[in-house]
């Protein structure tokens, strides 16, 4: 289990993170998301051991990190390197060797996972003869191939064609059923939402949401309901829970007021629509999306925090 | 974690020593070193062994002077052609055409002028000039009425015999092998010089670069999850100055077999004068020098972003590697001079220069022990300080830093 208990880390007095806890557990894949400049660098380098906090701890089952809790550890970073140079081999070997591998461990490693990646054929050729996906797999290699605990995967899929995209997610889902932690970060929602239990969102340093993809569903609810119909809908403007209707082709997306009675609504919509020869084929209530709790979130505390700003240099004038 | 800075280690030195351009220059270096001393001693020679060519002279002097016999003669003498024409037009085209290399006309009014179109040769206008200096000269003193024998002995009066002094053994190396000696120990120390100089800049500007390279491609965040930033910045300096020693060594060996397999008999003191002693000091001062430069670069590529910015970062540094090259001329004339003696006490410096020094004359002992000691606290303070701003430049990506925030770092 990784633990981070009341992280802060200023750069100056810049305040990069800002007193962040959360918890991953073995065998979940956390997802941690926030808008660039949050701190999630900082957050990353911090459970990484690059950076040391200001205060607060990070624990390893229970236990203040130790510096050989660094070969429990497998980086992903967003940005690759690899030096151009060398070969495949000794690339990997050299960062496996880093992580306390020995050298008949290594050698068998390289091969199985060359292998199943497709790149046994590559192991001898250097790095710069490889394609951006080819070196994102080897890099990815690099990250696991000394079974690590931890596995922090920052962006793994950028770069990658489908096909490569669903190897790289079918061995990462292999690595949670072995009980690995794995944290993964990413601006992509959609992906996020897809392989993630749980979602730490924060933002200006500071956590702003914590839980499971279902909780946090439930947490911002729905504000939306999509009907697919035939016929005039101009009968919708009439309802009073309505605030809004975005049409997508045949179907509409509805926007109701914050606080309205979707069942009473749903209903509404249906009688109306039948009164006014309107053929509804499909009606649902719309499921919010990550990415859409992301944006107003991030927008919110955005608000929170130049309202915030502006009141200190006020208060500083 | 001693065994991942083993690992660095080897990675650094393997990363170097397996490239084409180290093999090349680990091999081909010497080689062609050697050749190029070895085609400038022969071409030198070459020019200066100017007995075999044939050069005429001009002469346009009354056969009835009486310098025209003291100066025909002295020309003959040296197995040069002598072209005697009354016409000095002739001489002039005979001249500019090449087929003389100049010509002496006597006038009673400007007296005796020599004449060419190649008064850049300095061995025949010089030889002439000689020549007519001392014809003149022994004409003056038999005027005077002294005899034969006496002119003799005012034209080649007796030198002073030169020894060189030792605390060790008797005066006994005379004038022709001091010179000798002086010539060798010149060679051996510029050398020495040459050698440690270019590769403090060499290797140390591996290291920033390799540090430049982990921090632009991003790679180091990787590294750093395995190894802190003092154990990668220790790993890299070792393994490059493996590298650099291997290099060197190899060097020093393939020289040391040529000198002993070549029977030019010059080069048979050089044992003598490269005296175990000398070596470990060298070996001492250049492996400390090579610490305290390896650590200045190493922060020079942390704080770097980009190739050019190294560039520029790395260039101040690079004065002082090289300042004393600049300098080589004087010191070499003067080891002892006070220019020699304060630049071989600046830490990196000290460390080409303390070598040269001791291979040329006898620097006091305690000299040398205060430069090494602040050699050795300055390679002890560089690294120290070069860790820390390494900690702090590797990890910053996206600004060029300056040495404003060096000191903010250092605080």
């Amino acid at each position: 289990m990784l633990q981070l208990k009341n992280i802060t880390k200023n750069y100056g007095s810049f305040r990069a993170v800002d007193d962040l806890s959360f918890t991953a557990e073995e065998g979940k894949i956390i997802g941690l998301i926030g808008p660039n400049g949050a701190g999630k660098s900082t957050t990353i380098r911090l459970i990484m051991n690059i950076l040391q906090p200001d205060s607060g701890q990070i624990l390893i089952n229970g236990e203040p990190y130790k510096d050989e809790d660094s070969d429990l550890i497998g980086y992903l970073p967003e940005e690759r390197g690899l030096y151009k140079k060398q070969k495949v081999s000794d690339m990997l070997r050299y960062l496996a060797s880093l992580k306390g591998m020995k050298a008949e461990e290594i050698e068998t490693q390289i091969d199985l996972w060359l292998s199943r990646f497709g790149l046994s054929k590559w192991k001898n050729e250097k790095i710069d003869a490889l394609s951006k996906g080819m070196s994102q797999k080897i890099q990815f290699i690099s990250a696991i191939m000394h079974s690590p605990k931890i596995i922090f995967l920052d962006e793994p899929f950028s770069g990658l064609d489908p096909v490569s995209s669903d190897e790289l997610l079918k061995v990462i889902k292999e690595l949670k059923t072995q009980g690995r932690i794995i944290m993964f970060s990413t601006h992509v929602m959609e992906t996020a939402e897809i392989i993630c239990d749980h979602i730490i969102m924060i933002n200006h340093g500071k956590k702003i949401l914590d839980g499971t993809i279902q909780d946090i569903r439930k947490k911002y609810g729905s504000d939306t309901i999509t009907i697919d119909c035939t016929g005039s809908h101009s009968f919708l403007e009439g309802i009073d829970s309505v605030a809004g209707v975005t049409e997508r082709g045949h179907e509409l997306n509805i926007a109701f007021k914050p606080g309205a009675d979707v069942n009473s609504l749903m209903r509404e919509i249906v009688n109306k629509a039948y009164e006014n020869q309107c053929v509804i084929s499909s009606l649902k209530v719309d499921q919010p999306s990550l990415h859409s709790i992301f944006v107003s979130i991030a927008a919110q505390t955005d608000g929170q925090n130049t309202t915030q700003n502006t009141s200190e240099n006020e208060i500083k004038n | 974690m001693k065994s991942k800075i083993k690992q660095v280690v080897k990675f650094e030195f393997l990363r170097i020593v397996k490239t084409k351009g180290f093999i090349i220059a680990l091999i081909l270096a010497p080689f062609l070193m050697g050749g190029g001393i070895a085609a400038l001693i022969y071409f030198t020679e070459q020019s200066n062994d100017r007995t075999t060519e044939e050069i005429s002279i001009g002469v346009k002097i009354p056969a009835s002077d009486s310098l025209y016999i003291p100066i025909v003669s002295a020309i003959s003498a040296k197995g040069w052609t002598i072209v005697e024409n009354s016409d000095a037009g002739e001489l002039r085209q005979l001249t500019l055409d090449n087929r003389l290399k100049g010509y002496i006309e006597y006038d009673s009014v400007k007296g005796v002028s020599y004449y060419s179109d190649k008064l850049a040769d300095l061995y025949i206008t010089n030889t002439i000039t000689q020549i007519v200096q001392n014809v003149n000269r022994s004409r003056e003193i038999r005027q005077l009425g002294l005899d034969e024998e006496q002119v003799s002995r005012l034209l080649n009066p007796e030198s002073a015999s030169t020894y060189k002094l030792s605390s060790e053994t008797s005066e006994t190396a005379e004038a022709a092998n001091a010179n000798a000696e002086y010539g060798i120990k010149l060679a051996c120390g510029t050398v020495f010089f040459m050698l440690f100089a270019m590769s403090l800049m060499m290797f140390s500007l591996s290291v920033g670069r390799s540090v430049l390279e982990d921090k632009s491609t991003k790679i180091v965040d990787v590294l750093l999850t395995s190894v802190k930033p003092e154990q990668l910045l220790t790993g890299k300096i070792l393994g490059i100055s493996a590298a650099s020693f291997l290099q060197m060594s190899t060097w020093i060996i393939i020289g040391a077999v040529s000198v002993t397999c070549s029977n030019v008999s010059a080069l048979s003191g050089i044992s003598d004068i490269l005296t175990p002693g000398i070596w470990a000091m060298s070996a001492v001062f250049f492996l400390f020098g090579f610490f305290a430069a390896t650590a200045v670069y190493a922060s020079i590529g942390a704080m770097s972003e980009t190739e050019q910015h190294f560039n520029r970062l790395s260039s101040y540094v690079i004065w002082i590697i090289m300042l004393p090259c600049f300098f080589m001329g004087p010191i070499a004339q003067n080891p002892d001079s006070t220019l020699a003696n304060v630049l071989s006490f600046i830490p990196i410096m000290s460390s080409s220069l303390m070598p040269f020094r001791v291979i040329m004359v006898d620097v006091p002992v305690w000299q040398i022990l205060t430069s090494f000691g602040i050699l050795l606290i300055s390679t002890f303070l560089l690294i120290k300080l070069s860790a820390k701003i390494f900690r702090n430049g590797i990890m910053q990506q996206g600004k060029e830093f300056g040495f404003k925030d060096i000191f903010k770092w250092l605080k």
